[in-house]
């Protein structure tokens, strides 16, 4: 099958990202969300989703126009199973055509994509899933595919899932495949239920997904991102996309972006803003709750694991913007301070006067240091203070020097 | 009903004194010598196996033991306990003498023992934090299936597996479940040992390492609970013998301040806001990336050493990951930064963030590099003319000076 997006002729003999993304929201044999679903066999309470597809599509999207990759895209693989709500929604150009998002064309398109993960180490491997997902196990995840909830006695209940540890294994360096992309990430965005039901079988085999020769010593940098702690669902923002996908996006976006990331501009020497594995969870850490806060959603709790530390996810073509928080201290400054934010080359950012329509003051600067003035008749401020825009979003406590209270 | 040990099992206790409050209960195990495998410096290792005893792990657990009793006031929860098991070897024993009376059995039912007391504790308050480190030899079964084999592993009693234990059994064992709903939330696991196979034993004879807890259903598993294994799965771990780890001390390093940050000032702290100190901190997330920086440090600087010997230290994370404060530093930590310059002759005056100088020189082509350490912070360097006057205003001027070491291009 050809893959969504193929640069392969184009990236031949050089590094490349191979991209596996899957968006599932329709399972035929599962009831609509408004539908009931008996808590037991065969649907285990389980409805169709909504956002899936569109998430799947909006990483692809985000995914095939970034021109700042740590190596530039060589292949992208999409499979959707979009419900009929999310069609008009997901925003594909006209010449990117996903594919049908079943367990077979996964099988193929997932041996597909390890074959071009395997041209070179230098290669990094990309792997997106939104759906269903079960865990039967405290280390297990079943990803699950349309068929899923189909009733009889015939097929095992999860004849249609992949288990997240067999494509992980499986994309480990062996004999076979000693030159396989030793730059791993991946992002599971489905639930991680304990379905209770499911033990009332003897068995709950998940069929293999491919062979696996014994691996070598694994020195992959490898990282999985699972949306949702153990045990616990994840969620969608009505009618758009889930949280972890929004979550994602907005921390690949800028959100998460570090300077310390040991990449440097080779004109300047200075450090790029980027991505990396550390930084997007901690982004992540502080944005999933503020997206599900808005959208009056239950928490869900972002699960990392792998080789975190400096791995460069994506490099950021400028510098992003944070929220910070300005407090004028001590109690009372706040009362007469009036301040001036000026950005590392002596420009003003921001004029605050008092009095502040709110305190804290809430504001949005680039990354970068910052050093805050007093201006006008304001307090003089105890000391100079620079500040630091960074992830995840943090508070200025600026010292204002108050005339002593009189006798 | 469990009943927990005396005060005397541990090498630091005082529960007496915190009352009800929450605290770090630490389990700190090193198995250098094993009875039933050959020591670390015998010629053949065990036929059986392939394996011999370690020449460093005991004196890498005292070690771990000793900061934690140092920064007992200092960690995100006061120390309250710290059980320590160790059977060093003989060459661990004349490089720290006391190890020879802190030695004690270590042997799986001990290990036991040990652990589920540790999990008593740590039961207590969902505040509290949990202290694990292990460090002896470990294997791996399957990919992420690493076991730590204690100190009467081979003994020949039962399967080959009943002297080892399993890290995801601890790690699992230690989630909040119906029966634990108070467990500490925040878990350090530091797991210091290889995790190649067990390659000599079929893999049929595998499957039964000892379980230290049982495994239950799990609830919502809301622990902050990473575990940082000295190895990837099927790699090895290093040390130098009669020494550390090399995990173990580049762990210690990036405690002390290596892995320091400073330490936000969220929206909504109720703490402190007062306070405009720039307070520095360890934290997990600051850990996973320091780890790698101190490696890599390391690395350069033992280049031919690493070669020489075959030595690929790495670190892999798993569990369940989260940022949280491990400790705090009492002041900023000292980092050595070396200066670049671009332009010559001029005095160059580094300021601190109350624009005082605290340095001052003139740098001179062809000069060696300047080396000096400072106190983590805001720094500015600033340029100055023949009569002592700033210079042109310079963009992007101010430095974040951060451990574990720093390069500061001073641009013309």
């Amino acid at each position: 099958m050809d893959p969504t997006v193929d640069q392969r002729k184009e990236r031949a003999g050089r590094a490349s990202l191979h991209a596996l993304i899957v968006g599932v929201s329709e399972y035929p044999d599962l009831p609509r969300a408004d539908s009931p679903s008996p808590a037991a066999e065969p649907t285990f309470g389980m409805h169709s989703l909504s956002a899936s597809a569109a998430s799947a599509a909006a990483v692809f999207n985000w995914l095939v126009n970034n021109r700042h990759l740590p190596v530039p895209l060589g292949t992208c693989r999409l499979l959707l199973a979009p419900s009929e709500a999310e069609k008009p929604r997901l925003g594909l150009a006209p010449e990117h055509k996903p594919l049908e998002a079943t367990r077979a064309n996964f099988a193929t398109s997932a041996a597909e994509w390890r074959d071009d993960a395997s041209s070179r180490p230098g290669n990094v491997a990309f792997f997106y899933f939104a759906g269903h997902g079960v865990q039967r196990t405290h280390g297990d995840h079943v990803l699950l595919f349309p068929g899923f909830g189909k009733p009889g006695n015939a097929t095992p209940i999860l004849w249609e899932g992949v288990a997240l540890d067999d494509i992980m294994v499986g994309m480990g360096p062996s004999s076979d495949r000693p030159d396989v992309a030793r730059t791993q990430f991946y992002f599971v965005d489905a639930c991680r239920d304990r379905v209770d039901p499911f033990d009332q079988q003897e068995w709950n085999s998940v069929p293999p997904l491919w062979k696996i020769p014994k691996l070598n010593p694994d020195m992959r940098d490898a990282v999985l991102f699972r949306t949702t702690a153990y045990g616990s669902p994840a969620y969608s923002i009505p009618n758009d996309k889930t949280v972890f996908a929004q979550a994602l996006l907005d921390c690949l976006g800028g959100l998460a972006g570090v300077d310390d990331g040991g990449v440097y501009d080779n004109a300047t020497g200075d450090p790029l803003w980027c991505v990396t594995a550390n930084s997007l969870n901690n982004a992540l850490n502080d944005r999933i709750p503020a997206i599900s806060d808005a959208h009056g959603l239950p928490h869900q709790q972002v699960e990392p694991s792998g080789r975190m530390s400096n791995l460069v996810i994506t490099l950021l073509d400028k510098v992003p913007s944070f929220p910070v928080t300005l407090r004028a201290i001590p109690s009372g400054a706040d009362k007469v301070a009036k301040m001036a934010v000026c950005d590392d080359d002596g420009q003003i950012r921001g004029t605050y006067l008092q009095p502040f329509p709110c305190h804290p003051i809430t504001a949005e600067f680039p990354g970068g240091y910052y050093e805050v003035r007093a201006i006008q008749d304001s307090p003089p401020l105890l000391k100079v203070r620079r500040f630091l825009s960074k992830s995840p979003s943090i508070e200025w406590r600026i010292p204002f020097q108050l005339p002593a209270p009189p006798p | 009903m469990s009943t927990l040990p005396a005060t005397s099992q541990y090498l630091f206790d005082r529960r007496s004194e915190s009352g009800d409050n929450p605290g770090t209960h630490a389990l700190v195990v090193g198995v250098s010598a094993y009875t039933h495998l050959p020591p670390h410096d015998s010629k053949e290792p065990d036929q059986r196996f392939g394996l011999r005893g370690v020449a460093s792990a005991a004196l890498s657990a005292y070690r771990m033991a000793q900061w934690l009793i140092e920064r007992k006031d200092h960690l995100a929860s006061p120390l309250l306990t710290v059980r320590l098991m160790v059977t060093p070897s003989d060459r661990e024993k004349e490089v720290a003498p006391e190890l020879g009376a802190l030695a004690g059995p270590c042997g799986v039912n001990d290990f036991l023992r040990a652990a589920n007391e540790w999990r008593l504790l740590a039961r207590r308050d969902r505040h509290s934090m949990a202290f694990f480190y292990f460090c002896g030899l470990g294997k791996e079964l399957a990919r992420s299936e690493p076991i730590l084999l204690m100190e009467d592993f081979g003994d020949e009693l039962g399967p080959i597996l009943r002297g080892a234990v399993s890290v995801n059994n601890i790690v699992y064992g230690l989630s909040p479940t119906e029966r634990q709903p108070e467990i500490a939330r925040t878990q350090l696991f530091f797991i210091d040992s290889s995790r190649t196979s067990l390659e000599e034993a079929p893999s049929r004879e595998l499957s039964n390492p000892t379980s230290v807890f049982d495994a239950q259903f799990l609830g919502v598993d809301d622990r902050c609970a990473p575990v940082f294994y000295s190895s990837q799965p099927g790699g090895q771990a290093f040390s130098v013998k009669g020494q550390q780890t090399l995990f173990s001390s580049a762990l210690l390093e990036c405690l002390n301040g290596a892995a320091a940050v400073p330490a936000p000032s969220h929206p909504g702290d109720e703490t402190e806001t007062d306070s405009d100190q720039m307070a520095w901190q360890v934290t997990i997330s600051s850990l996973i990336d320091e780890l790698d920086e101190v490696l890599r440090q390391r690395r350069r600087e033992k280049a031919a050493e690493y070669e020489k010997y075959g030595v690929k230290q790495e670190y892999t994370v798993g569990g369940v990951v989260r940022d949280a404060v491990i400790h705090k530093l009492d002041k900023p930590p000292d980092v050595p930064v070396s200066f670049q310059f671009e332009t010559f002759g001029s005095p160059v005056e580094i300021r601190d963030e109350c624009d005082q100088v605290v340095t001052k020189f003139t740098p001179e082509e062809n000069g060696p590099n300047l080396q000096i350490t400072l106190p983590a912070g805001f720094y500015r360097a600033v340029i100055l003319n023949a009569d002592s006057e700033v210079l042109a205003h310079r963009p992007r001027r101010t430095k974040l000076v951060m451990p574990p070491q720093f390069e500061w291009k001073v641009r013309a």
